[in-house]
C-alpha cells in the first residue's frame, strides 16, 4: 500500500517539475523567437550615448525616435551607428556611476554637466582627449578655433582635456523690457545697487515680483549663489584653489564663511526673499521659467539658458515680445558669474574610442549647433553662431551681442573641479534654500564650512 | 430621535463619507486622464481647464515614440514573474502552511525578511551580476528581480489561504488514493481560489510599478513604463510636457484598473478567506 | 524510493532554492561593502578596509539622525493615517450599500498608480498658486497657501497625504476581509443584548479585527519604510532642504550623489536590521 503510496508521490512529484519544465521550454522558445525576429543589428560599431538632454539637445540627430538627415549623413560618412539613451538627469548618474565603477563599458559617451569632469576624471573614468582633438579633429565638422575658448577650459582638469561642450551657458539677466520701461528705466541695471532697486520697483505682490531664482534644496542654487559670492569675492577655497591639486598643494582650507562670501550669499537670498515669489524655495530651473512665462516675475537670474528658452516656449505674445538680454552687474570686486555646459564625455572603458571621438566631435560641431540654433538655441558653442545664421533672425542683434560678452566672461573657476563637488554643492544649495526661507545667513554658512570641512579632512586633503 | 430620522442621517453620512473619499480618490486620477486628452497647448495653461478640445494626437505621438514597447516589456515581465513566483511557491506555502517542522517558523519569517532589503544597497551587487552575466536591459533581469520580492509574497498569502481552508477535504481526497500533489492541485486549489487571484493581482500590480530596480537595469530595450514615465521629469525644450506623461501614465493605470474591475469580487472574498491568519 | 519522507524538503526546495541563489550573493556583497572605504574615487579594487568605522560615521552623523527623524514620522503618519482611514471605510461598507461596486471600485484605484504619476501628479496639484489644489480648490473654500512643498512641515504632510492616497485602498481592503469574515450571528446576538453601537465596536468588532489589523499593519510598514522611496523621490526628492528625506531618500544619495557605496550598504544593514526587529515585533503579536 505504501509502496503504491510511494510510486503516485514520485509520478506526481515529476508531473509537477515536468509541468515546471514545459512552461520554462515554451518561454524559452519564445524568447528565441522573440530575439530571432529582432532587427539585426549593424555590422558597424554602435556608439551609445547615456544622456537626459534627448528631447532637448539631441532632436538634431534624433526626433521622437526618428533619426535626423544630419545623424544619417555622418553615419554614412565615418561608418558609425549611433544610439541615444535618454533618462533623467537623476537616473543618468545612476548609470553612469554604475557604468564607470563596474568597467562594463555599456555606454561610450556620457553627457552630462562640464563640473562633473572632476567626479570622473579623477579616478580615470574618462578618456583624455586632447590627442584627437589635435590630431584627428575634422573640419568638416568641427572647428576648435570656432568654439568659445573658455567653454573648452572648463572641460579640463590639470589642464588634459575630456570632453567636448554641446550646450554652454553663463551669466545673464532675461529681462521684461515693457515693465522695465514702466518703472521708468530704459536700460538693465548696471550695479548691484540697481538691480535691488528695480526689483524693489517691480515687486508688487501678489500678482508681480520682481525677480525670480531657483532655491530648492539640492545643488541647483549652489550654481547661482556662488556666482555672487564670487562678485563679492568671496571662493569655495582659500585662495581661490580650484582643482583637487591646487586644494591638496596649498592646503586650502573651505572659505564659505569668510566676510566676502557671506555678503555675496546674503545678497542673493535677500534678492530672492525680498523680490522672488512666495514658493521660491522649492523653484528648481522649471519653476522659475513658468514662473516667468506666466507673468509672475520680471527678471530671471542669473544664468542664460533662460533667455532663449523664455522667448521660445512662452504662449504669451506681450512677454514674447519685450523679452530681452543683458549681463548681469558686477558686484564690487568683480563680474558676477555663472557657467554651465552639458558635455559628452569619453568612457575610458569605451571599446572603440575612435568611433567615439567622432561622435563627439559631430555633437559640438557647427553642423548640429546650427540644426540647435535653427531651433532658437542661443547657448551653442560656437561663435559665429551668434553672429550670422538663424539666431540672428529669431532675436535682436544687440541681445546676442550681450550673449557673446556673457560667454567670454564666464569662468568655470567660481566653481572648483573637484571630486567631492556634488556633496560641497548640495550643501551650499541647502544652505541657500534655507536661508531664503528665513534661516540666518550666518549660522547656514558656518553650518555649510563646517560639514564641508570635515569633509575634505574625511578625503586626506589636508594630511 | 426618531428611530427613522436616525437611520436617515446614518445612512446621509454614510454615502456623504463615502462620496467625498471617491471624490478624492479619483480626482488625480481623473485629472490625469484628462490631460491625456489635451494638446500641448492646452495641458500647461494657468489655471488649468476643465473644459476644451479633446485630441488623440498626444496618444499617437506616444506610440510612434515607443509607448507600445515599452508597455509589452512591463507586461511581459510582470507577467512572467507572478507565473514564476507562483509555480515555485505554490508547494512551499503548502508545505509551510500543511506540514509541521521544526523551523517551520523561522522559515517563514526567513522568506518574508528577503524583501526587506532596501533598493539603493543592492542595486549595485544586482547591476554587477547581471553585467558579468550579460543580463542587462533583458527581460530576464527583471523577472528575477522581481522574483525576488513577489516570491516571498506569494508564499506567504498562499500559506495563509492553504491554512485556512479544511484539511477535511484534502484528508479525504488523500484516503482516497490522491497524491499529496495531487490534493493540492485537485481540492485546494479550487478552494482558494479567490484567494489566489487576490495574490495574483497585487503581484502583478507591485511588479508592473517597479522602479528602482528597473531604472538600473534596463537601458533601451527592456525599459518598462514607470522608468519611460519618469523620463519626462525634465525635457528642457518641451518643458515637463504634461499631457505626454498622461498618456504614459494612463497607459501604466490602464491594464491593472481593467483588471481590477474584473476581478474586484475576488479581491475583497480572496483577502476574505483568511490569508490574513499569517 | 518513498519521497514522501523528503516531501516537505522538495516542496520548499524551489523557493529556498531561488531566494537563497537571488538573495545570497548581494547580501554578503553589502555586508562586504559595508565593512570598506569603497567610494567613486576608488581605484578599483583598492578599497580599504575599515571596520565599522562607517557604521560609526552614520550613527553619528546628524543627517543620519534627522533621516530617521523624519522616517519615523512619515511611517506614523502613513500608517496610522491610512489605518483610521481604511478603518472608517471598512466600516462603511460593512453596512447594506446600494452601489458598492462603484464606490468599492473608486476607493480602490489610486492603488493601482505607478509611484512615479503619483509623485509628479500630487506635485503638480500643490505648486503654489498654479496647482489644482492649492491654487484652485483650497481658495475655493477660502484657504490662501502660497507655498506647500517650500516649507519643510507642510512638505512633510503633503508627501504623507501622497502615500496615504496612494496605499489606503490596501489597508481598506485588508480590513474589510476582515470585517467581512466577523460572524453576523455575533452582532445579532450583541443587538439582542441591548449593546449600542460603540460598545459593539468595541468588544465585538475590534477584537475579532485584531489579527487582520496587525497584519494590515505590518505590510503597510514595510511599505512606507521601503516602497515609498518613489513617490518621495519625485515629489520633493528629500527636500526643502533635509524636511523629507527619509532612509531610502538619504540611502539614495549617499550612493548615487556622493557615491559612497560603503556608507550607502551601511545604512541598507541598518535599515535591514530595523526592518527584522520591526518584523518579529509584528509576528510575535500576532501569535
Amino acid at each position: 500500500m505504501s509502496e503504491e503510496k510511494a510510486k503516485i508521490t514520485r509520478r506526481s512529484y515529476m508531473k509537477y517539475v515536468g509541468g515546471v519544465v514545459a512552461v520554462a521550454v515554451v518561454a524559452a522558445a519564445g524568447y528565441g523567437i522573440y530575439e530571432a525576429t529582432k532587427p539585426t543589428p549593424t555590422p558597424m560599431y554602435t556608439v551609445n550615448i547615456c544622456t537626459w538632454f534627448g528631447a532637448g539637445l539631441f532632436t538634431a540627430l534624433i526626433k521622437e525616435g526618428v533619426k535626423q538627415p544630419l545623424l544619417l549623413e555622418f553615419e554614412k560618412d565615418k561608418n558609425v551607428t549611433v544610439a541615444l539613451a535618454d533618462f533623467t538627469e537623476d537616473v543618468v548618474r545612476e548609470k553612469s556611476l554604475l557604468d564607470a565603477t563596474s568597467h562594463t563599458g555599456t555606454y561610450d559617451l556620457w553627457q552630462s554637466g562640464g563640473e562633473v569632469v572632476a567626479q570622473y576624471a579623477v579616478p580615470k573614468y574618462l578618456y583624455p582627449i586632447d590627442d584627437y582633438m589635435k590630431n584627428y579633429t575634422d573640419p568638416k565638422y568641427l572647428d576648435l578655433s570656432d568654439v568659445y575658448p573658455k567653454a573648452l577650459e572648463g572641460l579640463k582638469y590639470d589642464g588634459v582635456s575630456y570632453g567636448l561642450p554641446i550646450y554652454y551657458t553663463g551669466p545673464g539677466i532675461t529681462y521684461r523690457k515693457d515693465l522695465f520701461e514702466e518703472a521708468g528705466w530704459d536700460r538693465p541695471p548696471n550695479t548691484m545697487e540697481e538691480l535691488e532697486e528695480i526689483a524693489k520697483a517691480l515687486t508688487k505682490p501678489p500678482n508681480q515680483y520682481g525677480l525670480t531664482t531657483r532655491c530648492k534644496a539640492g545643488e541647483e542654487p549652489g550654481i547661482d549663489v556662488g556666482g555672487f559670492a564670487w562678485a563679492y569675492g568671496g571662493t569655495w577655497f582659500e585662495g581661490g584653489a580650484k582643482t583637487a591639486t591646487e586644494i591638496k598643494a596649498n592646503k586650502a582650507k573651505p572659505a564659505f564663511n569668510t566676510s566676502e562670501f557671506l555678503e555675496g550669499f546674503k545678497m542673493f537670498c535677500d534678492l530672492s526673499r525680498k523680490y522672488g515669489p512666495p514658493d521660491t524655495p522649492n523653484y528648481t530651473w522649471y519653476e522659475q521659467a513658468e514662473a516667468y512665462k506666466s507673468g509672475l516675475a520680471a527678471m530671471v537670474l542669473p544664468g542664460n539658458w533662460c533667455y532663449w528658452y523664455l522667448v521660445q516656449s512662452a504662449t504669451d505674445e506681450t512677454i514674447k515680445k519685450n523679452t530681452r538680454f543683458a549681463v548681469p552687474p558686477p558686484g564690487p570686486v568683480r563680474e558676477t558669474q555663472n557657467f554651465w555646459s552639458a558635455s559628452l564625455f569619453m568612457n575610458a572603458d569605451s571599446k572603440d574610442k575612435r568611433a567615439a571621438w567622432e561622435v563627439q566631435q559631430l555633437c559640438a560641431g557647427k553642423k548640429m549647433q546650427e540644426t540647435m540654433a535653427a531651433s532658437g538655441n542661443t547657448a551653442v558653442t560656437i561663435r559665429s553662431l551668434h553672429r550670422s545664421g538663424p539666431l540672428t533672425e529669431l532675436y535682436p542683434k544687440e541681445d546676442l551681442a550681450n550673449i557673446e560678452k556673457a560667454m567670454d566672461i564666464a569662468d568655470w573657476a567660481y566653481r572648483p573641479y573637484f571630486p567631492e563637488f556634488p556633496e560641497v554643492e548640495i550643501l551650499l544649495g541647502n544652505a541657500t534654500s534655507a536661508v531664503v526661507a528665513g534661516r540666518d545667513a550666518k549660522t547656514a554658512l558656518d553650518e555649510v564650512q563646517d560639514k564641508a570641512y570635515s569633509l575634505m579632512k574625511a578625503h586626506g586633503y589636508y594630511d | 430621535m426618531s428611530l427613522k430620522l436616525k437611520s436617515l442621517i446614518t445612512n446621509a453620512l454614510q454615502y456623504g463619507c463615502l462620496m467625498l473619499v471617491s471624490f478624492v480618490a479619483l480626482l488625480p486620477i481623473v485629472w490625469v486622464v484628462m490631460t491625456s486628452f489635451k494638446s500641448d497647448a492646452v495641458a500647461n495653461t494657468y489655471p488649468p481647464m476643465f473644459i476644451f478640445e479633446p485630441t488623440i494626437s498626444t496618444y499617437s505621438d506616444a506610440l510612434t515614440g515607443g509607448l507600445l514597447r515599452f508597455f509589452l516589456n512591463s507586461l511581459i515581465v510582470a507577467a512572467a514573474s507572478v507565473t514564476a513566483s507562483f509555480a515555485i511557491g505554490l508547494p512551499a506555502a503548502y508545505a509551510l502552511a500543511r506540514i509541521s517542522f521544526r523551523g517551520n517558523q523561522s522559515i517563514s519569517f526567513w522568506i518574508i525578511s528577503t524583501r526587506m532589503g532596501p533598493p539603493f544597497g543592492f542595486i549595485i551587487p544586482f547591476y554587477l551580476i547581471m553585467s558579468n552575466i550579460h543580463l542587462l536591459d533583458t527581460w530576464t533581469a527583471l523577472i528575477v528581480m522581481y522574483l525576488i520580492f513577489n516570491l516571498p509574497f506569494m508564499v506567504w498569502m498562499l500559506k495563509g489561504f492553504i491554512q485556512e481552508s479544511p484539511k477535511e477535504i484534502e484528508e479525504s481526497a488523500m484516503i482516497d488514493g490522491c497524491s499529496t500533489l495531487g490534493a493540492l492541485g485537485r481540492v485546494v486549489l479550487p478552494t482558494i481560489k479567490p484567494g489566489i487571484a487576490a495574490t495574483i493581482i497585487l503581484s502583478f500590480v507591485a511588479a508592473w510599478n517597479e522602479f528602482m530596480y528597473a531604472v538600473a537595469l534596463t537601458s533601451t530595450q527592456a525599459k518598462t513604463l514607470p522608468v519611460a514615465t519618469s523620463d519626462f521629469s525634465g525635457s528642457f525644450v518641451t518643458g515637463l510636457r504634461w499631457n505626454l506623461m498622461s498618456v504614459y501614465a494612463t497607459a501604466s493605470m490602464l491594464p491593472v484598473l481593467v483588471m481590477s474591475i474584473f476581478v474586484q469580487r475576488y479581491l475583497v472574498r480572496g483577502l476574505t478567506l483568511g490569508a490574513l491568519k499569517g | 524510493m518513498n519521497l514522501t519522507r523528503y516531501r516537505t524538503a522538495l516542496f520548499l526546495l524551489p523557493t529556498v532554492a531561488t531566494l537563497l541563489a537571488v538573495t545570497i550573493y548581494p547580501l554578503l556583497f553589502a555586508l562586504y561593502a559595508s565593512v570598506h572605504d569603497w567610494t567613486f574615487y576608488s581605484q578599483t579594487h583598492v578599497w580599504p578596509f575599515v571596520g565599522l568605522r562607517q557604521y560609526q560615521e552614520l550613527l553619528l552623523d546628524s543627517d543620519f539622525r534627522n533621516s530617521l527623524l523624519v522616517t519615523a514620522m512619515f511611517c506614523s503618519g502613513s500608517v496610522g493615517l491610512s489605518f483610521f482611514i481604511g478603518l472608517g471605510l471598512g466600516l462603511l461598507f460593512n453596512r447594506p450599500l446600494r452601489g458598492k461596486n462603484f464606490f468599492r471600485t473608486a476607493v480602490m484605484l489610486p492603488l493601482f498608480v505607478t509611484p512615479v504619476v503619483v509623485g509628479f501628479g500630487w506635485r503638480f496639484m500643490l505648486q503654489g498658486r498654479t496647482g489644482l489644489i492649492t491654487g484652485y480648490l483650497l481658495p475655493l473654500i477660502g484657504i490662501q497657501v502660497d507655498t506647500v512643498l517650500a516649507r519643510g512641515s507642510t512638505a512633510l504632510l503633503s508627501v504623507i497625504a501622497a502615500d496615504v492616497w496612494n496605499q489606503t485602498p490596501l489597508m481598506f481592503l485588508i480590513l474589510l476581509a476582515g470585517l467581512s469574515a466577523i460572524p453576523r450571528d455575533m452582532y445579532e446576538a450583541a443587538q439582542v443584548d441591548g449593546a449600542r453601537t460603540w460598545q459593539t465596536f468595541r468588544y465585538i468588532t475590534i477584537p475579532n479585527l485584531r489579527h487582520v489589523i496587525l497584519i494590515g499593519l505590518f505590510i503597510r510598514t514595510i511599505d512606507a519604510f521601503n516602497a515609498s522611496f518613489g513617490t518621495i523621490f519625485i515629489m520633493t526628492a528629500g527636500g526643502p532642504g533635509t524636511a523629507t528625506e527619509t532612509l531610502p531618500m538619504l540611502g539614495w544619495r549617499i550612493a548615487f550623489l556622493s557615491a559612497r557605496f560603503g556608507t550607502a550598504s551601511a545604512l541598507a544593514m541598518l535599515m535591514v536590521l530595523i526592518m527584522v526587529i520591526v518584523g518579529n515585533l509584528y509576528v510575535r503579536s500576532m501569535r
